[in-house]
């Protein structure tokens, strides 16, 4: 339980009691937050273009909703819990830059990067953020709306030190960016801030003081509402059915939260150890299971994107089908 | 059974050559220099058996020099057994530990500038109770290209298995340099690696949710990526189509014979042939350089996918020594 003390751990700091923390939490899940979260299916329009999911087959459906909740839980909640624990804009940029090399399809990046745009636009309009949190949304969407890219001294191993971010603009600005790089003496790498929803959503919460167990069931109440609320607009079932399903799903949710991560790949065989991984990424040293860890000649490894992964590669497919549609009512 | 692999490809007097490949049991190469007029070395990885038991730990690198061209493919399908009680392998600790769950298999390569890697390999089928994971990281230093291929099968289907093995994880990463250091000199590549694309998919049942039940009646899922200034007119070439596809048709509608005139009422599963793509242009990189597409597949059949596999592949054939990927003439490959 939070309380309302200031956390001396990490630097952002618990700026509410309990109750305003939930009211937040309320505001977010609310269907008037304008993220635009209405505007996207996930894939549910295609699925039924394709026959996939078939009006007044619940079955379908249903099926269609527990693929989405599971790719959500295993690809977009590992991003969101390491955002939630971010706390420098470095670390936030790294989580949003794997999760713009896992989601690939197009559609479905473009819905992340739309709903993570109007989340960190809405969050920072209405909340009270708090300054050091603010400063680093300000600073984020910045960096996105200029299409620009952050330089990271590498130095002192990505850890989190005090990141010196220098933004360009467009590509006319890389040798700007390229001279200031010179001057830091030590190598470094450009990283490109997109907002995408997951990491985004877990930042917000974190300056909210949200739980992160709160915020992961949270996202995971989007990703349901916004593909049976798209399920009533495309006829497939009545409203009334809707808010059943979305409320019977409460047990799906809670099993795979309770699962954790399944892409966690030291724990073969057993679908419930991965979870376990969730506190120790920070400290992972070569210790691990073979091919897990790579070493800095290979590209590093361990972290968050280690833990990523899909689970229902169909969906996917049928998602990236969206833009084929002769005539779409949703953006994705 | 551990076992590790080396492989280098280098370009030498105008041909690209392998010059390192080592190997130990139970993996070999096979530099198939008679398959290629030249253009393009190809390496056949082969697993003794035909395939990989539980407890199989392999991990192969390969370095792909400036210039070179490089293919990597399988005779035939990587199969995974599931492992025996008491297999002559095991040592006690073996069976104790973790790592007799499951059969590993990792690549790790790294392409140079104006260098192609390319890796077809045939698909990975698990067997009924196999737990297998493959990883695959590919490091693309500024300007190289790669063509990666990465599918598998339910099981042995003609025994009635279907999606039947105890997990599978594959993982596929690219990453690209995101060096600012002077562009020009080429510093010793000192930058970090930034990821690009990883693509990771773990199939094993879930609560309410059995890998079958999320496969809709497929029997084969895959990807292949495409990326870098090599493949740009194959990367432009497949994405025309795709917009060509979007305004013409709508999605159920494929343009083929088998999918005509049975738009609305196509229900998984259906009558055999029935596949499933879509295609999503990526690009990364200082300054984008490294642009390409994924492009994503399921299917009924393996064949139809290994059809797809070999139509896409096509317009490679000469840059590959003549030879192009997925043909049936030439050998199973």
């Amino acid at each position: 339980m939070q309380n309302t003390a200031t956390a001396s751990g990490g630097g952002t700091a618990f700026r509410f009691a309990d109750g305003a923390a939930k009211w937040t939490l309320w505001q977010l899940c609310d269907s008037g937050l304008p993220t635009g979260g209405f505007a996207h299916s996930g894939g549910l329009e295609a699925a039924a273009a394709q026959g996939i999911v078939r009006a007044k087959h619940t079955g379908s459906l249903l099926r269609f909703v527990r693929g989405a909740l599971a790719n959500a839980a295993s690809l977009q909640l590992p991003l969101l819990r390491e955002a939630r624990r971010a706390r420098t804009l470095e670390a936030w940029l790294e989580v949003d830059s794997v999760a713009h090399a896992c989601i690939t399809a197009e559609a479905a990046r473009r819905a992340s990067l739309a709903q993570g745009a109007g989340l960190l636009r809405a969050a920072q309009a209405m909340f009270p953020l708090g300054e050091e949190c603010g400063a680093i949304i300000s600073e984020f969407r910045a960096l996105v709306r200029r299409g620009g890219s952050a330089a990271f001294s590498e130095a002192g191993g990505g850890g989190g030190d005090q990141a010196t971010s220098e933004g360009k603009s467009g590509r006319n600005g890389t040798e700007k960016s390229r001279a200031s790089k010179k001057k830091a003496g030590a190598a470094s790498a450009l990283v490109t801030a997109r907002g995408h929803h997951s990491p985004a959503f877990g930042v917000v919460c974190g300056a909210l003081g949200i739980e992160e167990d709160e915020a992961a069931r949270a996202f995971m109440f989007l990703v349901a509402r916004d593909v049976l609320s798209a399920a009533t607009r495309l006829s497939l079932i009545g409203p009334l059915e809707a808010g059943r399903l979305v409320s019977n799903l409460s047990g799906y949710v809670e099993t795979l939260l309770r699962v954790g991560d399944v892409g966690d790949v030291g724990d073969v065989g057993d679908p419930t150890g991965g979870g376990s991984g969730r506190d120790d990424d920070s400290t992972e040293e070569g210790t691990d299971a073979p091919g897990r860890l790579l070493s800095e000649e290979w590209g590093g490894g361990g972290g968050v994107a280690g833990r990523v992964c899909q689970v229902d590669p169909v969906q996917d497919i049928v998602q990236g089908l969206h833009d084929r549609l002769y005539s779409r009512m949703f953006n994705s | 059974m551990r076992s590790t692999g080396e492989l280098r490809f280098e370009f030498v007097q105008g041909k690209t050559a392998c010059t390192t490949a080592y190997a130990r049991y139970p993996i070999k190469f096979v530099s198939a220099t008679r398959a290629s007029d030249g253009g393009c070395s190809w390496v056949y990885t082969l697993g003794y058996g035909g395939g990989a038991v539980c407890g199989d730990e392999v991990t192969i690198t390969c370095h792909v020099e400036e210039n070179s061209t490089a293919a990597l493919t399988t005779q035939g399908s990587t199969k995974v057994f599931k492992r025996g009680s008491k297999s002559e392998h095991a040592t006690a600790t073996e069976l104790e530990s973790d790592q007799c769950h499951r059969a590993s298999q990792t690549l790790l390569s790294r392409v140079a500038r104006a260098a192609l890697l390319v890796v077809v390999p045939d698909p990975v089928t698990c067997f009924e109770n196999s737990s297998f994971k493959q990883h695959q990281r590919f490091l693309l230093e500024h300007g190289s290209s790669l063509v990666l291929v990465d599918w598998l099968t339910s099981g042995r289907m003609s025994r009635g298995e279907g999606w039947a093995f105890n997990r599978l994880e594959s993982r596929n990463e690219v990453m690209v340099q995101s060096c600012t250091k002077g562009k020009g000199q080429d510093e010793d590549n000192s930058g970090g690696w930034k990821p690009l694309v990883f693509d990771s998919l773990v199939l094993e049942e879930l609560p309410g949710l059995t890998v079958r039940e999320r496969m809709l009646g497929m029997n084969v899922v895959g990807i292949v990526i495409l990326l870098g200034p090599r493949l740009e007119g194959l990367v432009s070439k497949v994405l025309d189509l795709e917009t060509t596809k979007r305004s013409r048709f709508p999605a159920g509608l494929e343009p083929k014979g088998a999918a005509t005139g049975d738009k609305q009422t196509a229900l998984p599963p259906r009558e055999t042939g029935r596949t499933l793509s879509s295609v999503s242009p990526l690009n990364g990189g200082i300054d984008d350089w490294c642009r390409g597409l994924a492009y994503r597949f399921a299917a009924e059949r393996t064949d139809d996918a290994r059809a797809m596999l070999h139509d896409l592949l096509l317009p490679l054939q000469q840059a590959l020594g003549g030879r192009a990927p997925y043909s049936r003439e030439g050998g199973e490959s």
